[in-house]
């Protein structure tokens, strides 16, 4: 075949690996850094649902002094999500949940709990737990 | 030189290596990482409420951002599979508390595992995604730009660890992110908050006063698939690594 | 058009309706809340993954055979080029489109090719080159019949006005030039399928961790190929009513051999992947990875679909010479071939992520979920339907 040939047909795939090339190095990280930027700034601008224990403590200073046994635990981790409650401070926008069942969540006799005090299912059965124990002290 | 120690000059810069891409290992900017306490973790599934609320996931799916996996091992040496006894707890409904646990557990060694995104320094996911929608930023969290997301699920072939998943409603994938909004406020993530035992630590590591500065220094601790060359960012404390894959 | 005609397209578009209504509910409904689909949730890639993995090999096979006869001198094979090069067309659009519907945001599927791009992502490499590798098939197909179009210049109708587009009244050595931008393609074929083999290659997974798994790739392709191009000639001849003799039967029997060939190096490829794995103390879970299909789960689909009836009872077939002489003998041998090959899809992907014991999900066993099924059907008669218009519209006879 003609040399004329070959070098079109060559140099025509040759002139599109180095537009893919152009395109892939040079021109693309422009437009990767500006939208992991925009992201990182809508990421940032999300709202909190749960607030702090600092924030339950303004109003809640009493009940927070109180407590020995669950002083470390949040007051969020059995309460739920708290920032409606900062903002409407009603008694139907936290969670207070009495039933026995909640409290064995996490007191349950099942294996591997050592970190906390667990309880069996025979100790005072269908009783709730606060009936007994106030988790505020 | 031999060939032992040229290798162990060659492994020596791998992780400078993968720190490098977009991130800045220098000391200005912060390195947040997560300590995990095994020993105190006790299978009460908070976290994982706790996340599912704070971060839009439905609350019976199947997956979530973090989730916890029950162990109930007989000791024995060879271990075999029969040995080991696996529960997932990763909706609002606790499996811990069935009965069939309480029965499997019965005898055996028993201990919880929460697991969650690792960040890793050399993630698989950053390097599959072929959008790039995934990307580090420069205190080491690994984000998810949902925005440009194609949805391929390449990195949930390739994550090792099975954090991340395809979110039914939003139709693009999910994962952990460390509660970047919440940290860049000086609060706590929301699976750290709820946690009742106090399992879950987060901090910046740079920062030698910090509570996981003190961990690190105080204990032995272990990652997860650490033959993957992943680098990961979550440390656990008390991990049982001939039974916890 | 004849009856017989509009009859089989009409049933062709019904199917591709069918196709259609299969993939709108896939991403409306994502799951039909019924045992066993309902374990198959979180699993990513499924069968629309395989599917697409079968019609992209199946066009990098095309094209080494198109090579082969214009390339690198098998003038035997001359004869049947056209119809392998519209093949190869018509499966890596269709191909194109299966993993384009599969995405979970359709819409944003060209973000790839506008601007994000990721230069370490395997996956990004791969939807760049089979780009270049439609634009590169795309030309040489012009080229290659040019100087067939340029006779079809004078004809009334659709042809014409088709013909009249493509090409000026004056052209010369277009026929050289496609011969070297075919070298070009299948060089770029090769390596996007070796990537594609490559993206698969993800570390944790031990069935896909697999340094040969892209030239396992490259193999396929060439088996595939092979028998997709009898196939396709064969039902073409078919559907025209003309038997197959003279030449087109020598570019059969040189399939036969090519087919024949790669099929015992193909046996020998699967047997030693399952034997380094299975072993004793082989890496990190390669021994689980490996048993769902020798005894597990996927037993059936491996030794009856993927062995017997796609490597084994076609190499039979094929070599028994009252058989493989006749046309229709290496017809039946390639159908089998073909299923063989679909079902080494599906066991590859489905089933190397059956392993992936993640928050305590896995799906041990192959669930095929009927709105992907079909949506396959609806792939499978849109590729014959497109094929079947671009057959009318092109220049098919052998120029002088």
């Amino acid at each position: 075949m003609r040399r004329r040939t070959l070098i079109l047909g060559l140099g025509f795939a040759v002139l599109v690996y180095l537009i893919l090339f152009f395109y892939v190095f040079g021109l693309s990280p422009m437009v990767t850094g500006s939208s992991q930027a925009k992201w990182v700034e809508m990421e940032l601008s999300l709202e909190p649902k749960f607030s702090d224990t600092e924030i339950c403590k303004e109003c809640h200073y009493q009940l927070y002094i109180g407590m020995k046994n669950h002083s470390k635990v949040s007051c969020e981790a059995c309460h739920g999500s708290g920032v409606e409650h900062t903002i409407k401070r009603t008694s139907d926008t936290i969670v207070k949940d009495r039933t026995r069942d909640f409290c064995l969540n996490c007191h349950l006799d099942v294996g591997g709990r050592d970190a906390v005090k667990t309880v069996n299912e025979t100790h005072h059965p269908g009783i709730y737990c606060v009936v007994c124990h106030d988790p505020h002290k | 030189m031999n060939r032992r120690n040229f290798l162990k000059l060659i492994a020596g810069f791998l992780p400078a290596v993968a720190l490098v891409r977009g991130q800045n290992a220098g000391e200005s900017h912060k390195s947040y990482v997560m300590v995990v306490d095994v020993n105190k973790c006790i299978g009460c599934g908070k976290c994982v409420v706790a996340c599912k609320v704070e971060n839009d996931v439905p609350m019976d799916f199947k997956l979530s951002r973090t989730w916890i996996e029950g162990y109930a091992v007989k000791e024995k040496i060879p271990i075999e599979e029969s040995d080991v006894k696996k529960e997932v707890l990763s909706t609002s409904k606790n499996p811990f508390l069935d009965k069939s646990w309480i029965e499997t557990t019965r005898g055996r060694k028993t201990f919880y595992v929460p697991k969650l995104c690792n960040h890793c320094a050399n993630a698989p996911c950053v390097n599959v995604c072929p959008v790039y929608a995934r990307f580090y930023t420069k205190d080491g969290v690994v984000l998810l730009d949902k925005e440009t997301c194609i949805g391929c699920k390449y990195c949930i072939v390739a994550c090792p660890y099975g954090a991340t998943f395809t979110h039914p409603e939003q139709k693009v994938t999910d994962k952990c992110t460390f509660c970047y909004h919440r940290i860049k406020r000086g609060l706590k993530p929301a699976c750290v908050l709820a946690c009742p035992t106090g399992a879950r630590v987060f901090g910046d590591v740079n920062d030698e006063n910090s509570e996981v500065s003190r961990l690190v220094k105080e204990n032995r601790v272990a990652v997860l698939k650490p033959e993957w060359g992943t680098f990961p960012r979550v440390l656990y404390i008390g991990l049982d690594s001939y039974v916890v894959e | 058009m004849k009856k017989i005609e509009f009859i089989f397209g009409s049933a062709l578009l019904l199917l591709i309706l069918v196709g259609a209504l299969g993939i709108l509910q896939m991403h409306t409904h994502p799951v039909m809340p019924i045992e066993p689909f309902e374990s198959a949730e979180g699993i990513p890639w499924r069968l629309l993954v395989a599917l697409y993995v079968f019609f992209v090999v199946s066009t990098t096979g095309f094209c080494i055979i198109i090579s082969l006869g214009e390339v690198f001198g098998f003038t035997k094979l001359e004869p049947i080029l056209k119809e392998c090069m519209l093949m190869a067309l018509v499966t890596i659009l269709v191909g194109l489109m299966t993993i384009a519907l599969d995405l979970e945001q359709v819409m944003r599927g060209y973000f790839a090719i506008a601007g994000h791009v990721n230069t370490t992502s395997i996956m990004f490499w791969m939807i760049m080159l089979y780009v270049l590798y439609v634009i590169f098939l795309i030309v040489e197909i012009w080229f290659y019949f040019y100087d067939d179009l340029i006779k079809q210049r004078e004809e009334r109708g659709l042809r014409g006005l088709v013909a009249r587009v493509l090409t000026i009244p004056k052209a010369s050595e277009t026929k050289d030039f496609a011969k070297v931008i075919g070298f070009v393609t299948v060089f770029t074929a090769i390596i996007a399928n070796s990537n594609l083999g490559a993206l698969f290659g993800v570390n944790y997974i031990p069935l896909w961790h697999d340094p040969l798994l892209p030239v396992h790739f490259v193999l396929s392709a060439i088996v595939s190929g092979a028998a997709l191009s009898v196939i396709g000639v064969y039902i073409t001849d078919f559907a025209r009513g003309v038997k197959i003799e003279g030449e087109r039967y020598e570019a059969i029997q040189m399939l036969r051999v090519i087919l024949g060939f790669s099929i015992v190096v193909m046996i020998f490829f699967t047997a030693w992947k399952f034997v380094t794995k299975a072993y004793p103390n082989s890496t990190l879970l390669s021994r689980e990875a490996a048993l769902p299909f020798i005894n597990g789960e996927f037993a059936f689909n491996f030794w009856v679909m993927e062995v017997a009836v796609g490597l084994l009872l076609p190499l039979i077939l094929l070599a028994a010479p009252q058989i493989g002489r006749r046309a229709e003998g290496v017809f039946a041998a390639s159908l089998l071939t073909v299923t063989g090959i679909f079902f080494l899809r599906i066991d590859h992907v489905m089933g190397g992520l059956a392993l992936k014991l993640i928050t305590g999900m896995s799906f041990p066993s192959p669930v095929y979920h009927p709105f992907e099924i079909m949506a396959t059907i609806g792939f499978f008669a849109l590729t014959i339907l497109l094929y079947y218009v671009v057959y009318k519209l092109m220049p098919m006879e052998v120029g002088e």
